[in-house]
């Protein structure tokens, strides 16, 4: 069976490496892609194979992370997770974004709703 | 016309009294003066229409042309007079009511003058004298036409001089009731013109500019201030982007923000009361903008800090490492937390906060509370009970994530003031159409006197335990602010020594406030 897709787009490098080790950690069985800014971001999000989760900073060099949402929303089935700084942001997506989490995470309430989401994807 | 404006115009140094009586002397004068014409122009008249059938040239004419030309040019001189202002005040009229009360010596015979048709003239130098002097020398005006009245009076056989009294004492009385008149009159414009200069001092001073337009745009007058805020053409487009608007208006002008407020004067136009915001504004934008970057440059840092100190508690660990790892993450925490009250502060500060109303359950909410500061009351060696009323609603409008936010800071606050005991957090109805929850502890208790402000933000009763417990006393005030906003109520009871409750009532509908 081919592993789950989970595509982190974060311009943050210690961030990327959190979400790699508690993945990691958990044994989660993803396949894991990342993209350091919001241009690479958008092209991946287009592109295939289609990703599982999509773990989605909105504050992105280049492009802005709610383009990417647009996007995947118009172009994908993935389940989009907002991880920002932004509370304000944040509440504005509240309602149609699949997981809305403010830094810093709660870890293990994060890990937790990842992996029901890739669940509930397949 | 203007060259009239210009001859009759008075010192402008003068006091306004002064200056008052010597504009009412110019229209007497100018008055006395056509009368003089009138008299000329139909006393030589005849004499010119028809050269052939006009009474005689006698003394009468004579006199009636000598007496109008001497009248105008005696006006004449003293308008000229009047004008300057190194004549003392009461100069040209002293004189002028000299030669009034001369003249109307001459009009008459002297019997007819002391007791005829011909007494009631005699009135006349008093009212005069009521009007272009100070009310009192109505009085002195009384008494020189009264010593007049006596050189006309016909010796009586046996007597020096013989007085009518009954003249001279209805002229005295003439004389009280126009200086009561005057006197009436005088005050009453004193007052006004005082009530005036105090109003134009604050006008002058007031640090907002103030201007009145009229229906067509037209400014009719600015103060200083104003003038100073905006150049003259700017205040025309100003009022002409104010007509027809709001009471509260805020224009742009240029680069500039003005906040104006307006309001119709009946009669006189539209008052309009302007300040410049454009620095509040601006400092306002950067605050935001600060905080906002402040805000996101701290929380990303943190949660990398966060992240990683939960992945090695996680981490199968030996030794110390996983309660190391757990005390960066709560001061990491922490330290989120303060950013987060922050921004909500500087929110409600500037207006910004804005609330997401929606269904919510309030058992579920307390619930939630309870499932995240059990554990933290428990460490602490505290009790942790959760009582739900019957009645309770199951359904009410809030918005729940601050309502949670709330809930959290109010145990959160509990469980940090006491050291022993029992939290308590009771969900109940207080009457139709409300719902509320208190929480309660059995810490040491509020002081009294700081139970006012213990809402006010920064200040989580000052002296008491601020060295011992953690916190930049953001807290309560947000949750008031935040409770309020839900058209709900907070409040607080304390004893000393015997715990604290705050108590919340909300509207089961959630109509919220502005």
């Amino acid at each position: 069976m081919k592993k789950k897709l989970i595509l982190i787009i974060e311009d943050d490098a210690d961030l990327v490496d959190f979400y790699q080790i508690l993945f990691g950690l958990a044994e989660v069985q993803a396949r894991i892609e990342v993209c350091r800014d919001g241009r690479s971001g958008l092209e991946r999000v287009c592109a295939k194979p289609e990703p599982r989760v999509i773990l989605l900073d909105l504050h992105l060099p280049e492009v802005e992370g709610i383009e990417i949402f647009r996007a995947a929303r118009k172009h994908t089935k993935s389940k989009v997770v907002i991880v920002t700084a932004d509370l304000l942001a944040a509440n504005d997506l509240r309602a149609s974004a699949d997981g809305v989490f403010v830094k810093p995470l709660d870890a293990e309430k994060f890990l937790r709703a990842q992996l029901e989401l890739l669940e509930e994807a397949e | 016309m203007n060259r009239l404006k210009t001859f009759l115009a008075i010192p402008a140094t003068l006091d306004p009294d002064d200056a008052r009586r010597r504009k009412i002397l110019n229209i007497i004068l100018l008055g006395f003066m056509a009368i003089g014409v009138f008299v000329l122009v139909f006393t030589v008249l005849p004499y010119t229409l028809t050269p052939g059938s006009h009474p005689p040239v006698d003394q009468d004419f004579f006199s009636l042309v000598a007496g109008s030309v001497i009248s105008i040019l005696a006006a004449g001189g003293l308008l000229w007079l009047n004008r300057s202002a190194r004549v003392p005040a009461g100069l040209p009229g002293g004189i002028f009511l000299a030669f009034l009360i001369v003249t109307l010596s001459q009009v008459d015979t002297p019997e007819q003058l002391y007791n005829g048709r011909s007494l009631v003239a005699w009135v006349l130098p008093i009212m005069v004298a009521a009007v272009i002097f100070r009310p009192v020398y109505v009085f002195l005006a009384a008494t020189v036409v009264s010593a007049m009245l006596l050189v006309f009076s016909p010796p009586l056989p046996g007597y020096v001089i013989s007085v009518n009294v009954y003249a001279i004492a209805t002229l005295y009385l003439v004389a009280v009731f126009s200086w009561l008149g005057m006197s009436i009159a005088d005050n009453a414009i004193r007052d006004a013109r005082r009530e005036a200069a105090n109003r134009s001092v604050v006008l002058d001073n007031v640090a907002d500019g103030v201007f009145v337009y009229d229906a067509d745009g037209r400014i009719l007058s600015a103060n200083p201030a104003m003038k100073k805020l905006v150049s003259e053409k700017q205040l025309g487009e100003l009022a002409a982007r104010l007509q027809g608007q709001g009471k509260q208006v805020v224009v742009n002008l240029g680069r500039r923000e003005l906040a104006a407020r307006q309001s119709e004067a009946p009669g006189l136009g539209v008052v309009v009361i302007a300040r410049d915001t454009t620095r509040q504004r601006e400092v306002e934008a950067a605050k935001d903008a600060l905080l906002a970057t402040v805000s996101h440059e701290m929380r990303t840092p943190l949660a990398a800090i966060s992240g990683f100190a939960q992945v090695i508690r996680m981490a199968p660990q030996a030794g110390r490492a996983p309660e190391l790892a757990g005390r960066i993450d709560a001061n990491a925490r922490r330290l989120a937390n303060l950013v987060n009250s922050l921004l909500d502060n500087a929110q409600l500060q500037a207006g910004t906060f804005k609330l997401r109303m929606q269904p919510a359950h309030p058992r579920e909410l307390a619930e939630e509370a309870e499932k995240l500061m059990k554990d933290l009351a428990q460490q602490k060696g505290l009790g942790f009970r959760l009582k739900i009323d019957q009645g309770v609603p199951d359904t009410v409008r809030v918005d729940a994530e601050r309502t949670h936010q709330v809930l959290v800071n109010l145990i959160g606050n509990a469980i940090k003031f006491t050291d022993q005991g029992l939290i308590t957090l009771h969900l109940f109805r207080p009457g139709a159409g409300r719902w509320g929850f208190s929480v309660a502890d059995t810490g040491d208790g509020i002081p009294e006197e700081q139970l006012p402000d213990i809402f006010k933000p920064f200040r989580r009763g000052s002296d008491y335990a601020t060295r011992k417990r953690q916190g930049a006393g953001l807290g309560l005030s947000i949750s008031q602010q935040i409770v309020g906003m839900m058209g709900g109520e907070i409040r607080v009871e304390s004893h000393l020594g015997m715990g604290s409750i705050f108590i919340v009532t909300l509207p089961v509908t959630g109509e919220t406030q502005a």
